[in-house]
């Protein structure tokens, strides 16, 4: 016969169980512990808790019979007694479960325990239930009585409080955790980017970099190649988070380590080259939508490949242009593809802007993205100001808009500012043979500020040279006389205008002047030569001024 | 511009240097006209070393061609390249002056055609 626990015990199993539980920090070891407290308490066989599951709400059992805790056993969700309680939130206490319809027995539960009375109670923190917890086959009657249910129903409250507090502090946990995590990733990802100016070689590069989330999928780069180029663009990994920036780490990480080989493979074979290093690690459904920018600083030539970002802009001195790019696909979809570049000269612009998608699609309140207006609004109201103050005007007036947007996307800007002194404007002469020279070097100083290839220089050198010599002996019949050359870039050309005080000739003159080659003929090629070389001419005069324009249109 | 001249194998050259342009084409002219005087059999004008041609010296260059049509004289040009060789397209001398990429080459054919 067993002996009945007293009062008093009871009342001391309780205390001393309250002090345990308020020190205690593990779960498993506090269920332990509150098992065994209450197997003693309640007199029981057994004791059992049953908490829910994260994702479905099915029902775990934890018991003082080993076996059931040696395999996860579950009571799926409104199963069983204890299912019921759980949702109705009341005490059930049963005499013999075996003629209970509602008493369920998982199949993963070995134990053999044959269940006769149950005493089932909820675990309530105000009305929100945490689990159930059940006293089965008490040892000293053959049913629970209502005092039973009192003090496991106080034994309960002790212990939902203190669920709660551990579920507090490990949700504590998992944030601090969490938030150390996110910290460390985005250090690790913020080490992949640049600093956010730089100079190369007379080239400015300013980058604006707003990510959406606190880890984001667009970034930058430049590289130095070789002494006299530049790399650099912006890449923009689809997805958020840390995979985005898994991916991230990986292009920028492939961008630097094949930066080298830029020079000797030209742009689009080198992003071709990327691309397909890119599909060996990238997984499927990922990809990297990137525009590319090599600038040859030495030859004053530009190299683009558009690969799936807005087409870059450019400023020709009045308003902000979209570049005529030929278009790609992004990277990482499909090994082998050819990426088509441009080639553009360096003195196309003074100023250029590569950007992510994110800067475009931003929408204020009414529903307009950023694009339809605002940002050609934002560039015709910035202009040509000098660069740093370019992408700060562009940022301010994107994040204006920006505060006002219910969707925002990771939003990049690369500034690029071409800071080499360009030639001086003019170059006045004393037209005579010997002079020549230096007007010719002061044309081909701005041929090549154009960034045209050796051959064209050659011919715009050549083309204004035939314009002073027919000044020389024509226009001044071989008598010195002075002549002043002007050139500027104007409208997408190099414009040069000579004057000079000799005798000129009007347009309606030169189709007669102007001689084709032919062997029987000598003189009169020069200009045929002009005519050639240039893609407009025009000479007027008005008596005691002649003037000469020459446009050769940058390419 | 300097200019050297030598003879090899019954061919004259004048070998040009530096650039050729309106100071400098008298001097040019000069020695070209000499070798009309002379009435040379073949002439090599070779441009290896030059940077920079314009029309007036093209000028000089289709006033010997002439001078060769008349007296069956032959004339060859060598060594145009790069800019030199764009002036040279432009002015479309190409089409009737025959021209070499070496002073050596055009040397062997205009001596050969010379002895037939």
């Amino acid at each position: 016969m067993t002996v009945r626990t007293s009062a008093s015990s009871r009342n001391e199993i309780l205390l001393d169980t309250a002090r345990k539980l308020s020190r205690s920090q593990d779960m498993e070891e506090l269920l332990d512990f509150i098992l065994a407290r209450s197997r003693e308490v309640m007199d029981c066989e057994v004791c059992s808790i049953l908490l829910p599951e994260d994702k479905n709400g099915d029902l775990r059992i934890r018991s003082t019979l080993d076996p059931i805790n040696a395999e996860p056993v579950l009571v799926p969700r409104g199963k069983g007694i204890a299912g019921e309680v759980y949702e109705s939130q009341q005490v059930v206490n049963i005499k013999d479960a075996r003629e209970d319809p509602r008493h369920f027995t998982p199949a993963e539960d070995k134990s053999g325990l044959e269940t006769r009375a149950m005493l089932t109670i909820p675990l309530l923190e105000g009305d929100r239930c945490l689990g159930v917890m059940q006293a089965i086959n008490p040892n000293r009657a053959g049913f629970f009585e209502k005092e039973d249910e009192s003090i496991f129903e106080t034994f309960g409250s002790l212990i939902a409080v203190t669920l709660m507090r551990l579920d507090v502090q490990q949700r504590a946990i998992h944030e601090a955790q969490y938030r150390q995590q996110m910290a460390s990733a985005i250090e690790i990802q913020r080490s992949f980017l640049p600093p956010p100016q730089t100079t190369i070689e007379g080239i400015q590069v300013e980058a604006f970099y707003e990510p959406a989330s606190a880890i984001g999928g667009d970034f930058y780069f430049w590289h130095e190649p070789e002494r006299g180029e530049t790399l650099l663009g912006i890449g923009d990994v689809c997805g958020k988070g840390l995979p985005a920036a898994l991916d991230m780490a990986r292009g920028t990480t492939m961008i630097a380590s094949l930066a080298h080989s830029v020079s000797a493979l030209g742009l689009g074979k080198w992003v071709a080259a990327l691309n397909s290093r890119l599909c060996d690690v990238m997984s499927a459904g990922r990809f990297i939508a990137a525009n590319f920018m090599l600038i040859n600083q030495e030859r004053r030539r530009v190299h683009l490949v558009v690969a799936g970002l807005p087409t870059p802009k450019v400023f020709t001195g009045t308003r902000w242009l979209d570049v005529e790019a030929a278009g790609n696909p992004p990277l990482g979809i499909a090994c082998g593809l050819e990426y088509r570049e441009t080639e553009l000269p360096l003195c196309a612009g003074r100023n250029w802007l590569i950007y992510s998608d994110g800067l475009l699609e931003v929408q204020n309140s009414a529903g307009e993205h950023f694009e339809d207006k605002a940002f050609e609004i934002s560039l015709d109201k910035i202009g040509g100001k000098n660069h740093g103050s370019i992408l700060g005007a562009l940022a301010k007036d994107w994040k204006t808009y920006a505060d006002d947007s219910s969707y925002q996307d990771d939003a990049t800007i690369l500034a690029i500012t071409d800071h080499a002194p360009a030639p001086p404007g003019s170059f006045d002469f004393t037209c005579k043979p010997e002079t020549l020279k230096g007007a010719r070097d002061f044309i081909e100083s701005w041929a090549l500020f154009c960034g045209f290839d050796d051959e064209t220089v050659g011919l715009v050198v050549l083309g204004s040279d035939e314009v002073f010599n027919n000044i020389c002996r024509h226009a001044y019949c071989s008598v010195d006389g002075p002549a002043t050359c002007h050139v500027e870039i104007r409208e997408g050309a190099l414009a040069i205008s000579v004057r000079h005080s000799g005798e000129g000739i009007r347009n309606e003159d030169v189709s007669d002047l102007a001689k084709d080659p032919s062997p029987d003929r000598i003189g009169g090629l020069g200009l045929h030569v002009v005519l050639e070389v240039f893609d407009h001419t025009d000479f007027s005069t008005d008596g005691k001024e002649s003037c000469i324009e020459l446009l050769k249109t940058l390419g | 511009m300097k200019l050297q001249e030598r003879t090899e194998n019954n061919v004259a050259i004048i070998e040009l240097e530096g650039e050729a342009d309106l100071a400098t084409v008298p001097g040019f002219q000069q020695r070209v006209r000499a070798k009309i005087e002379e009435n040379v059999p073949a002439l090599v004008l070779d441009f290896s070393s030059v940077t920079f041609v314009n029309t007036p010296v093209w000028a000089v260059v289709v006033e010997y061609y002439q001078h060769t049509h008349k007296t069956g004289n032959k004339l060859a040009l060598a060594g145009l390249k790069d800019r030199v060789e764009a002036s040279f397209n432009i002015v479309r001398l190409g089409e009737f002056i025959e021209h070499f990429p070496t002073a050596t080459e055009a040397i062997k054919k205009l001596d050969s055609s010379s002895e037939t």
